[in-house]
């Protein structure tokens, strides 16, 4: 049925998908130079996992299925279009399930798209209120696809008289023209292929200038994922040279952060679990993406016509300050992300832009970081009382032990804060207890630098790095034990950009050893209780402990777990990360009470958590909500040091 | 008789600054071990008698009144001039001020012109083993304090800030003799003209500001809670703060809120009421030099950093003090 100008049709169709992937590619190659790619197979093998296998899609059943049907009739259909231009025979029987197979493809893309249609026109959940004309096109171009595909075959199974049993939705298709002569079958079925020829010519000449594409977009943004902890930020090491830091034009991001921008779908999973977006604040990670993808279009077209009009600031006119100060780079979005899109690696740019170049930040912020200079912690409280904490504990410093097997790193909640204190303290009589060898540092150690790093002040955290690396150095230190999960993250993931390799534990790691191997004994029961446990996003989704803390908790007799709708990777930021702890939250409604009214909701006698910021943020959220004297919480380490007491 | 240690004695509209008191108050033993006389020195136009009167109840031996048409208001290039006349003229062993906005102006000013060393913002006068005069300084925001000597200084010129020393009680009885010196100051010596003198409105003293802050916290239970700590306040003369468990209730404005994220405060004394002592509170008045607490949970932290702490509930107490307080202030 291919005329002699068909191949014309397809050259052309091509050209214009060429001509668009090349303008796409031209506003990407406007960034800056990425490190170079490794692990190719690790990458195929997870090409394979999440983009055709929908492993992340799949997710949330819905949207999930619905976009798996598309998909399938989609993909499999144009494949079987490339394959049969090579001739070859299969056996009857083979071909007849192969048929009834696309019928069933073709007929779950239908489906999918009465799904989507609904979903997007009819239920509109808030994560899709920013549909425009083009989704609707979309949806009805595919649509239009597959069912006059399924309108060809029925007039061809009418036409030749073949049965139905092998495509039975061709075949009801085919009662559809059961009014024509079959003279006239013969035009519909011409003039329908074509139309349907047309039209998948037609999407594929549009991919590049439509949201079809996300079809390659989202799949190669897949395979470019950064692999290693997540969450990990760019190391700055040129501070002596550069002129500037951070991200202030859309430019200034690398070449892969652009392209990301064009792997979103608006399918909004990331806003769903976004903690400030739930709260009211002016972020939503796919509107940061989008609002970035606009701006990297318009300057695109500027420097196309070689004019810099209309100059919009990407910090301030694009993205609004708020935007960037309202993450608390929980990693939430990232997990999310069905295609592996990623904020906090821009939102952190843009800080440092703000906090090392213009020096422009929430003034709070400013009391934390002349705090974190003069006395290494962020209250400011004199560094020489740092190891006062342990004064009546007689637990050793490194400098009067000279050695120990771990050190113990109280970090600075550990060590100042009143409430954290009572932590340590149970942490020291727990390693007493089983006669670790440990030593803390005192007056000796210094802030991890987490929150500096996370607000963006790179130079504050190197400083604060190099001054603990050369303690470390100095007494030889091989184990770190940490019992905030930020000086853990800080500790494992991102002081090795520095050259260390001493390996970091979690308190809650160490105590579950403790009690696996029974070096201490849980005699004690607090009686039946149900114990919900938050998971810290620096614990959970930044390091993968979601495991350990609730062990050790079922290992106390009488404890159950009952756990919040938001849990494990999806568990919900307490409101304090990204250097938050530390910032008003004047903005919508705050993040600590939302979660804690998640937890109550959970019914729990008490709450569990393994970090200070969330202990601190609950505990107040508990007293907001008026039942601190009814719902008690603790981190991990007070619950086994309670069950341990004979 | 030596020649004297000089103690710059700042007018007020109405009287002399505090400051001044405390800085005769301790000299006192300092100039009797060196066997010196000490004397206040005040410049302005018209002094009143009643000056000396005050100067001598705090110590002074003698007073000097210099006085000309244009000391009239305090203007750097007057006063500093004027000054440092009497000071090469009398040659005094030592002059000292008390660190306000004038003194830390004149002191300096003054200073240069006498080619003499000055130590500024000090916190202690004393004498050490070998029978010197030094004084003791606060350095990079307070984190170390240096003690500063004055070896072969011909006149030794300190500040003294203000509420460090503690004023003895006056002793009414105690006369000085008034010495009156006319300055000689022509119009051109003094370059800047006074043209109004603008006061910010007297109302409640900003919270970094005050000397006195009375604070609520979430046990103030509601807005209306604060009403006892603004009568205390009133009757004290102190600001209202407010923690941020209060400020996020709504019951006090961002503005008032005291702690890490809000207002950091050093003032004189710090009366915590309802307030926890979370150190997100404790890192924006720790510094207070007096932290009294009341609230009636008996393991709050505010208990393990205050100074004086009572363990009931605040409705009675703060009421109890107002009362006391309204007492004392109408006994004098």
């Amino acid at each position: 049925m291919l005329t002699t100008l068909d191949p014309l049709w397809v050259l052309i169709a091509l050209t214009i998908f060429t001509i668009g992937i090349i303008r796409r590619v031209r506003l990407w190659m406007m960034g800056q130079k990425d490190e170079r790619l490794e692990g190719v197979g690790q990458r195929l093998k997870d090409f394979i996992v999440y983009a055709v296998g929908h492993k992340r899609i799949l997710r949330e059943l819905y949207p999930g299925l619905m976009h798996l049907f598309i998909f399938c009739a989609c993909a499999i259909p144009l494949l079987i279009i490339l394959a049969v231009q090579v001739k070859f025979s299969i056996p009857q029987l083979l071909g007849n399930l192969f048929s009834l197979f696309l019928d069933a493809v073709g007929s779950l893309g239908l489906l999918g798209i009465g799904l989507a249609a609904y979903r997007r026109y009819i239920q509109r959940p808030d994560r899709l209120s920013d549909t425009r004309a083009e989704d609707a096109i979309a949806l009805i171009w595919v649509f239009a696809i597959i069912f006059l595909g399924f309108c060809v075959e029925g007039l061809r199974l009418s036409i030749t008289g073949e049965t139905g049993v092998w495509a039975p939705a061709g075949y009801v298709f085919a009662s559809l023209f059961s009014f024509a002569e079959p003279g006239t079958q013969v035009s519909i079925h011409k003039l329908l292929w074509r139309i349907h020829l047309f039209l998948v010519l037609g999407l594929i000449a549009c991919t590049p200038y439509t949201k079809f594409l996300h079809i390659i977009t989202s799949a190669i943004n897949i395979f470019l994922r950064k692999y290693g902890p997540p969450g990990v930020l760019r190391q700055i090491t040129d501070f002596e040279t550069a002129e500037t830091f951070g991200v202030s034009r859309i430019d200034e991001f690398t070449r892969q952060q652009l392209f990301q921008l064009d792997a979103c779908t608006r399918c909004g999973r990331c806003q769903d679990n976004c903690p400030a977006h739930l709260t009211q604040k002016p972020l939503s990670p796919k509107k940061l993406y989008q609002d970035l993808r606009t701006h990297m279009e318009e300057k695109g077209a500027q420097s196309a016509h070689n004019g810099d009009v209309s100059e919009k600031a990407l910090i301030g006119d694009v993205i609004e300050h708020d935007t960037i100060w309202s993450c608390t780079l929980c990693l939430n979005c990232h997990f999310q992300c069905p295609v592996f899109i990623t904020s906090v690696d821009k939102t952190i740019e843009m800080r440092r832009n703000l906090v090392l170049v213009e020096s422009n930040f929430p003034v709070e912020v400013q009391a934390v970081f002349k705090n974190m200079e003069n006395n290494s912690n962020p209250w400011g409280i004199g560094r020489h009382q740092r190891g006062d904490w342990a004064k009546d504990l007689g637990v050793k410093t490194m400098a009067e032990a000279g050695t120990a097997d771990i050190l113990l790193y109280a970090g600075c909640a550990g060590a100042f804060d009143d409430r954290y204190k009572k932590v340590s303290t149970a942490m020291v009589k727990i390693l007493q207890a089983a006669g670790v060898n440990f030593a803390i540092l005192g007056t000796e150690e210094g802030c991890c630098g987490d929150s500096a790093r996370r607000i963006g002040n790179e130079y504050l955290y190197d400083s604060l790095v190099q001054y603990n690396i050369g303690v470390f150095q100095q007494y030889g230190v091989k184990k770190i034990l940490t019992i905030c999960p930020h000086c853990y993250n800080a500790l494992k993931n991102e002081y090795p950009q520095y050259g260390t390799d001493f390996e970091v534990l979690h308190h809650t790691e160490l105590l579950l050893n403790l009690v696996n191997t029974e070096k201490i004994s849980l005699n004690s029961s607090p009686g039946k209780m149900n114990v919900c446990y938050h998971d810290s996003c620096f614990l959970g989704r930044y390091n993968d402990i979601y495991d350990q803390p609730r062990k050790l908790l079922t290992s106390i007799s009488g404890i159950s777990l009952v756990e919040m709708d938001r849990t494990l990777d999806r568990s919900f930021c307490c409101g304090a990360g990204g250097g938050r702890m530390w910032m008003e939250e004047h903005l919508g409604t705050r993040i600590n009470e939302a979660r804690t009214e998640q937890a109550i909701a959970a019914k729990p006698d008490a709450i569990a958590t393994a970090c200070p910021y969330c202990l601190t943020m609950l505990e107040d959220g508990l007293k907001a909500k008026n039942v601190f004297d009814s719902i008690k919480a603790l981190d991990i380490a007070e619950y086994i040091y309670d069950a341990m007491k004979k | 008789m030596g020649k004297g240690i000089w103690v710059y004695a700042e007018l007020t509209e109405t009287s002399v600054r505090k400051v001044t008191f405390e800085i005769l108050s301790a000299v006192k033993s300092i100039a009797a071990k060196k066997g010196e006389e000490v004397c206040a020195v005040v410049l302005g136009k018209n002094i009143p008698e009643s000056v000396a009167d005050q100067c001598a109840s705090y110590g002074a031996d003698k007073v000097y009144f210099v006085e000309h048409e244009l000391l009239a208001n305090y203007t750097s290039d007057g006063y500093a001039k004027a000054l440092a006349d009497i000071i090469t003229r009398q040659q005094p062993s030592m002059v000292l001020f008390g660190a306000t906005v004038v003194g830390k102006d004149l002191s300096a000013k003054a200073a240069a012109k006498v080619s003499a060393g000055l130590a500024t913002d000090c916190t202690e006068l004393k004498v050490d083993d070998s029978g010197n005069f030094c004084v003791r300084r606060p350095m990079y925001a307070g984190k170390v304090y240096a003690d500063v000597g004055f070896p072969n200084a011909p006149v030794i010129m300190a500040s003294i800030r203000p509420n460090v020393l503690i004023p003895t009680p006056p002793d009414a009885s105690k006369k000085a003799p008034v010495e009156k010196v006319a300055a000689e100051l022509a119009a051109g010596d003094i370059r800047v003209t006074i043209v109004e003198t603008i006061k910010t409105a007297a109302a409640k003293v900003d919270l970094t500001e005050a000397e006195v802050i009375v604070s609520g916290g979430r046990g103030m239970k509601e807005a209306a809670g604060f009403k006892l700590l603004e009568d205390m306040a009133e009757i004290i003369g102190a600001t209202v703060g407010a923690s941020r468990a209060a400020v996020d209730a709504g019951w006090k404005p961002v503005a008032e809120q005291v702690g890490q994220t809000g207002k950091v405060v050093s003032p004189n004394l710090y009366i915590a009421c309802g307030i926890s002592g979370s150190i997100q509170h404790y890192a924006g008045m720790g510094t207070s030099k007096v932290i009294v607490a009341v609230n009636k949970d008996a393991e709050a932290p505010i208990f393990s950093k205050c100074d004086y702490g009572i363990v009931d509930d605040l409705f009675k107490v703060v009421p109890a003090m107002t009362q006391e307080m309204k007492k004392l202030k109408a006994e004098g």
